[in-house]
């Protein structure tokens, strides 16, 4: 039955609780590493040319995903 | 000249680059030589093309080089000196002079994640040490061209500020067996005051003891060491987090706030026993970007002075939590 009364706040919960508990692994063990990627993901471009004096100049550019 | 010297008192090298001192200076934005060149260019810029992406090309004027001349000084007694050996590198970020990185969008910085994790590998494959993506924004960083743009300096070395953080780490490691960056990352999600943005797969925190106001860091939850180990899905939650931090400095005190961003990860080459460790890097390295806006106000810069300049000793005027909670306040809404 309720008094009427306030009721004591409720600590709020931590902007990074619910972030916190979706921590998969725990940080504080070694890890291994993450098998390393090719540099440029399918759908990344990259095209290699000069510039009027000779210095390598490279163009990147990516697909929109599918 | 193009030469490196190394300062016995610091043990830092320094490089001397006389040529800089001719390199263009805020130029009005019609012979701005990042553009694109169009029709309508007053002038051929770096870039012969109408339009594009993102672009990465060697400096002009860098301060060290592929191919490097010897050095004009002779080093008498303990003196060294050597040829300035790297490569500089700019990554211009759009073909808008107008923008920034905070406003390029969530697809060009997915693109220029990709970007660096690429160089990196052509760099480390011509035999650099370090590879160090940076940026310096904003005229009081020191910036000399406005058009949106970041840097690339390829060592060969590792330079002193990462080398002692390895070694840092590499104590660390060898006392508690864990890495440096993975316990911080623990501490600071069991504390939570000072976490600016959470996602998936990495953290934006105020460091506990950041040598900026408004300084903050950004890893992988997980050990990974370089960008090129990230794959496709921690390379888009990356691009996702900057794309709401960045917005969030420029609207922490309602301008394009300046800073002076860098990538820092395992080194491409070297010795790890530089750093004082007998295993390899990925084990004492963790991949970090940190950012370092000289804002203290919406007026005021934090200079470095006597304590920082000379004692190496930072005093910062905020707060770190309080710091934390003005920007996790300014963050603009994320995905749903």
């Amino acid at each position: 039955m309720s008094t009427g009364a306030a009721q004591p706040e409720q600590p709020s919960a931590s902007p990074f609780e619910e972030s916190r508990a979706a921590i998969p692994t725990d940080p504080l063990q070694p890890a291994e590493l993450l098998p390393a990627e090719p540099a440029l993901p399918a759908g990344t471009m990259r095209e290699v040319e000069a510039t009027a004096d000779g210095r390598r100049i490279t163009f990147y550019r990516r697909e929109p995903v599918e | 000249m193009s030469e490196r010297r190394y300062d016995r008192r610091s043990g830092q090298w320094v490089t001397v680059a006389t040529h800089r001192q001719d390199r263009t200076f805020l130029p009005p934005a019609h012979y701005c030589p990042l553009c694109p060149t169009t029709a309508d260019s007053a002038v051929a810029t770096e870039i012969g093309r109408p339009d594009f992406e993102i672009v990465v090309f060697d400096n002009r004027f860098s301060s060290m080089w592929p191919d490097p001349p010897r050095p004009k000084v002779t080093a008498t007694g303990g003196n060294r000196v050597e040829s300035a050996h790297g490569r500089c590198e700019v990554v211009v970020y759009s073909a808008d002079h107008n923008t920034t990185l905070a406003g390029v969008g969530a697809s060009r910085l997915r693109l220029l994640v990709d970007v660096w994790a690429d160089r990196y590998l052509v760099l480390a494959a011509e035999g650099y040490a370090y590879v160090m993506p940076f940026e310096n924004k904003g005229e009081v960083m020191g910036v000399t061209l406005e058009h949106p743009h970041g840097q690339i300096y390829a060592f060969p070395a590792v330079p002193s500020r990462p080398l002692r953080a390895l070694s840092t780490a590499a104590e660390h490691r060898a006392s508690t067996g864990r890495c440096l960056t993975c316990d911080e990352l623990a501490d600071e999600l069991a504390d939570g005051s000072r976490l600016v943005l959470a996602t998936d797969w990495f953290l934006a925190w105020v460091p506990f003891a950041p040598r900026f106001p408004y300084e903050v860091h950004v890893a992988p939850r997980w050990h990974v060491s370089g960008l090129p180990d990230l794959d496709e899905e921690r390379r888009d939650d990356l691009a996702g987090l900057l794309a709401r931090l960045l917005p969030a400095y420029d609207r922490l005190f309602g301008f394009s706030l300046p800073y002076v961003m860098a990538v820092q990860g395992r080194p491409t080459g070297g010795d790890p026993q530089v750093a004082g460790w007998s295993g390899s890097w990925p084990e004492i390295s963790h991949l970090l970007l940190e950012f370092a806006p000289p804002h203290r106000s919406e007026s005021k810069l934090k200079y470095l002075a006597g304590a920082e300049l000379m004692g190496g000793a930072f005093v910062i005027d905020v707060a770190p939590e309080q710091a934390a909670a003005r920007l996790r306040a300014t963050l603009p809404a994320g995905p749903a």
